[in-house]
């Protein structure tokens, strides 16, 4: 069987862990419980017409680039960038993120997910900085680990697009 | 490094062996796994046979042989179960190692401190967040006040201006009445008010005088236009009316009166519709029998 080790990036508290556990288990807790080291979770999900696992690999979340261990990076086949809607920093961290995580591994495939979409009216990302990512090519999905919203689809693009790498 | 002796080496092997249970895989070329050993079922890896490929059996090794550095290390991967581990991989002897040192109790410790500041972390968020929300009310409510205050002072301003244009109307008016209350008390005239129903209401003395009535009478409404005139018969009366109509007075005509005792005379009469009113009319009127 085909498996692909997915990487879950981003700094703290953007919801990497619980959209884990939505999309792995469909469970989710409004606690906040810090991630130390990395989890890794497995999912079977069809992709391209074929049977894949997924390792998810949920990384403890960086306070700056520089905190992302590289090693933990090695042998993945795409990621996802988390960013918090509510906390704007969140998505200037995630950015940095990608450029380091290319850096280590490569051009693989990766999305930049805005995460707590339940929470939409507190949003308070710059709307001309999304428009100039989707410009540069950026798949942007918005989700939400709470409602499950987007979550699927995310893990779903991101296999596809790993096999068609 | 200088050597360590080795009771020493010893001591630290005892050391990590009693407490942080160590486990471990060796990795060949294409021959896949060749060797394992230590507590691997307290990390969740059983099964395990010759030759397999770990790569594929044991999820954490996917992707990462062969290993494309001399080292590397993966501090605090979650077993399950609230047990962590720091997983070593180098390179000796044409195989890679894979070692395993449990790293739970440290890793606990640092998930509680990486708890209480990312906890702390989210707060002080939270705070500049709810401050720059203040901010910016206090700034919007301040403009409002800005706005609200000049608008005031135009308010009052404009209220200054009617209030004193009013003072100059009622001081106007007052002044008029003044004057018209000097006329009518002066008696050199007959003045009286009377509705288009026939009522006379008010009138000076010198009109009593004209028509021999007293002021007692006119207090007990006995005087009114149907008994105190003659019928007309030259239209003079509905001529004066349309011209009040018009322009709110009419030019004075010559018109006989009856008096309380029956007797006629005749008084120049003019009237005029009183401002702002169409059936109250003020008239005025001189005795015309002392000229003639």
């Amino acid at each position: 069987m085909i498996q692909k080790k997915i990487c879950m990036l981003g700094t703290f508290a953007v919801g990497k862990t619980s959209l884990v556990r939505r999309f792995v288990e469909s469970i989710y807790s409004d606690k906040y419980h810090t991630t130390v080291g990395v989890k890794i979770d497995k999912k079977l999900v069809q992709a391209a017409g074929q049977e894949l696992m997924l390792l998810l690999w949920d990384i403890e979340g960086a306070e700056t680039v520089n905190d992302l261990r590289k090693s933990y990076l090695r042998g993945a086949a795409g990621y996802l960038l988390v960013a918090d809607g509510t906390r704007q920093e969140t998505l200037y961290k995630a950015l940095e993120i990608q450029v380091r995580a290319q850096e280590t591994i490569g051009p693989v495939p990766y999305l930049l997910l805005i995460n707590k979409a339940d929470l939409i009216e507190q949003w308070s990302l710059d709307a001309r900085e999304m428009e100039a990512l989707a410009a540069k090519g950026w798949h942007v999905i918005e989700t939400s680990a709470k409602t499950g919203a987007g979550v699927e689809e995310a893990f779903l693009t991101l296999a596809r697009k790993m096999m068609e790498t | 490094m200088a050597e360590l002796p080795t009771p020493i080496r010893d001591f630290i092997l005892e050391l990590t062996e009693d407490r942080r249970s160590p486990a471990y895989l060796l990795v060949g070329g294409a021959e896949g796994l060749t060797e394992w050993g230590g507590d691997l079922s307290s990390y969740g890896i059983s099964g395990l046979q010759p030759n397999m490929d770990v790569g594929e059996h044991i999820p954490f090794l996917q992707g990462l042989l062969p290993l494309e550095t001399r080292n590397l290390f993966l501090p605090h991967m979650s077993t399950g179960d609230g047990l962590y581990a720091d997983v070593y991989l180098f390179s000796r002897d044409g195989g890679t190692w894979v070692l395993l040192l449990d790293s739970s109790a440290d890793a606990s410790r640092r998930q509680r401190m990486q708890q209480k500041a990312n906890d702390l972390s989210l707060q002080v968020a939270d705070l500049e967040r709810e401050e720059e929300a203040l901010y910016e009310a206090q700034t919007i409510l301040e403009q409002r006040v800005r706005e609200r205050t000049v608008e005031l002072a135009d308010m009052n301003l404009q209220l200054r201006n009617e209030l004193a244009a009013r003072q100059r109307v009622e001081a106007a008016l007052r002044e008029s009445e003044s004057r018209f209350r000097r006329l009518s008390d002066s008696n050199m005239i007959g003045i009286m008010f009377w509705d288009l129903k026939g009522r006379i209401t008010q009138a000076n003395d010198a009109f009593l005088e004209m028509l021999r009535y007293t002021r007692a009478d006119l207090e007990a409404g006995q005087i009114n236009w149907e008994a105190a005139t003659v019928k007309d018969k030259s239209a003079l009366d509905e001529r004066a009316f349309a011209q009040m109509r018009d322009t709110g007075a009419c030019t004075p005509f010559e018109r006989e009166f009856i008096r309380k005792d029956g007797t006629r005379t005749t008084l120049l009469f003019g009237s005029a519709l009183l401002e702002g009113s169409q059936n109250k009319i003020v008239c005025f009127a001189i005795d015309l029998s002392s000229y003639k």
